[in-house]
């Protein structure tokens, strides 16, 4: 079995339109009915899925780091933990002589756990969020979750959420949008960077430091228009010297009356929306272009 | 010194273009953009000289690659898996390093190491309506709140030293620490929401982070107009949270197109329907402060 073809939506203007087009292109995907198709969403604070899809709960799970715990009988308190931690998570109480650890600044690095050489520090499991697997369509899944922990942990949450097992064809991601650490790591990996931008939120600046960022990263982003109607040649100008080929360009999609819930995707759309439609098939060759399964 | 500060639960709901119009209202003013994201704001006022401030409390991680035995021993040891190994190389994913120091103490080379320069910094620009401060830098989740104070410390400074009246503050997206930093001890909260499926959510949310510290928001009701049905449940949801629309902003084109030339609606289009509801919002705003601090 191939590994999957990971395929990143990400806005780095949030409400880009992202999410909405990795939805489309899933449900574009899932109306193929070639493959098997899952959606991650790395969006810890707002998932998206329940809210877009008419989707059912499938299986659900914790996503869990590994915290220390001491064991007091076997500690000799030479506070070689304590100077490891570079938190101050670990601290020994003067009175009392034994080590305490404080849970709420241990961010689970294990230096403790690598530096005691008398096996004084264990691990457990430690609850940090919650994954969802939800199923749409026969061929499609959706997975998403909600961190309940400090922001720290939001990279190690993206990091087991990416990794929930999906034996398919394609793996859509929608990243977390903005430029951040976790943005970072939910692009982390990816085969084929689709980077959504809308012409009216482009800054020269702005966006140079985002693409020096992924270019440390070694990404290689594609861009999409979304909302082309307005023309800024600042942004023309700048994707023609950065090297940067536009995959496809969408009209804005007005949806009259709002956004229905549950919404299918050809009822999301009003009537003959061809640049939605262009857009999706062109983008569908595009990914079959690159990734040409051997065989 | 009076602080407003405007906060919506996910983009597009034209917190930016209500906050650019405020800016030019107030005359006297800072504006800090708490939004470590991107933020329309930059686009529309930061395009002047901008000057750039290092801030001493991060560490930067150092990797010297001639000594490196390639012992592999920092991938074992690495929990957060921040070191890889490709190409023969090590490399170092700066977003999941925790700054623990584990591998520092176990590289038997010592070949690396934490410095203490690094590139977060904050940057001012002076913009025809009044100075813009804000970041655009990359920080670990768990200091972005430090990094949030430090911006309200420097605008408060500014208008200390200038002697401004107002300090605008555009707040962080989501509820978390760094968008309860960007909201602690302000004058006033306007919460900006917008038809879409999520606004009701987000508007509970918005209502609970503004509670948290201790404010009554006031509610803005964007593209009002656009669907009645949105209008209604707005309304009904503040009617249950024992609060008030403040105010309605009408759907209006030119908003768009204001921000692309990078001026505020009420200067664009002064004429315009939206405008006069913006400035009879500040109006109103403006003497409900007054009245709570003469």
């Amino acid at each position: 079995m191939p590994e999957p073809v990971n395929i990143t939506f990400y806005s780095p203007v949030p409400g880009s339109g992202a999410n909405f087009l990795s939805v489309g292109f899933f449900q574009y995907l899932t109306r193929r009915q070639d493959h098997s198709v899952a959606l991650y969403d790395c969006d810890y604070q707002y998932p998206l899925a329940d809210s877009l899809l008419k989707v059912w709960l499938k299986e659900e799970g914790k996503v869990t780091v590994r915290l220390p715990v001491i064991n007091r009988n076997q500690c000799i308190l030479c506070k070689a933990c304590a100077r490891a931690c570079a938190f101050h998570a670990i601290r020994i109480e003067p009175a009392i002589s034994y080590i305490t650890l404080d849970e709420e600044r241990c961010r689970a690095c294990h230096a403790c756990l690598n530096t005691c050489r008398y096996d004084a520090i264990r691990e457990k499991p430690g609850e940090i969020g919650q994954w969802r697997k939800y199923q749409w369509k026969e061929n499609a899944l959706v997975f998403e979750g909600t961190l309940q922990a400090e922001e720290f942990f939001a990279i190690r949450f993206i990091q087991q959420l990416k990794a929930l097992p999906f034996s398919g064809r394609y793996k859509l991601v929608v990243a977390y949008s903005g430029m951040s650490y976790s943005a970072l790591e939910s692009i982390h990996n990816t085969d084929i960077l689709i980077v959504v931008i809308d012409p009216a939120f482009f800054d020269t600046r702005y966006f140079d430091w985002i693409l020096r960022l992924l270019k440390k990263n070694d990404h290689h982003p594609y861009v999409i228009l979304n909302r082309c109607e307005v023309v800024n040649n600042e942004l023309i100008s700048w994707l023609f010297n950065n090297n940067l080929d536009i995959l496809a360009e969408i009209p804005e999609v007005r949806l009259p009356g709002g956004m229905e819930q549950n919404a299918e995707y050809p009822a999301f759309l009003p009537d003959g929306h061809i640049g939605l439609e262009a857009c999706f098939s062109s983008l569908y060759q595009f990914v079959e272009k690159v990734t040409i399964i051997p065989g | 010194m009076r602080e407003i500060a405007v906060i919506s639960g996910r983009n597009t709901s034209g917190k930016d273009s209500l906050l650019v119009s405020f800016f030019s209202l107030a005359g006297q003013s800072v504006l800090v953009d708490c939004s470590l994201e991107f933020s329309g704001l930059r686009k529309v006022l930061g395009t002047g000289s901008v000057k750039v401030k290092q801030l001493p409390f991060f560490r930067g991680f150092s990797f010297d690659a001639d000594r490196c035995s390639h012992c592999r021993k920092c991938l074992d040891i690495c929990y957060q898996h921040a070191i890889g190994y490709d190409h023969d190389r090590i490399r170092y994913y700066e977003y999941r390093c925790s700054h623990c120091g584990s591998c520092i103490r176990w590289c038997p080379l010592m070949v690396l190491g934490f410095e203490n320069q690094s590139d977060i910094s904050l940057s001012i620009t002076e913009t025809p309506l009044g100075p813009l401060l804000f970041s655009q830098s990359l920080c670990e989740p768990g200091l972005q709140g430090e990094l949030i104070r430090a911006l309200r410390d420097k605008a408060a400074g500014f208008c200390k030293d200038r002697k401004l009246g107002t300090l605008l503050i555009n707040g962080s997206r989501g509820v978390n620490a760094s968008s309860c930093c960007a909201l602690v001890g302000v004058d006033v909260i306007l919460i900006v929401t917008s038809p879409s499926i999520w606004a009701e959510e987000d508007l509970v949310s918005d209502i609970r982070l503004s509670r948290h510290s201790g404010i009554e928001p006031f509610i803005i009701l964007n593209k009002a107009g656009m669907d009645t049905d949105f209008d209604d449940k707005v309304e009904a949801l503040c009617e249950s949270n024992r609060l008030s629309v403040f105010g309605r902003i009408p759907v209006e084109e030119s908003f768009r197109h204001a921000l692309i030339r990078g001026t505020s609606l009420v200067e664009y289009a002064p004429g315009s329907e939206a405008a006069a509801s913006i400035r009879s919002i500040w109006h109103r705003m403006n003497d409900s402060i007054s009245q709570v601090r003469p």
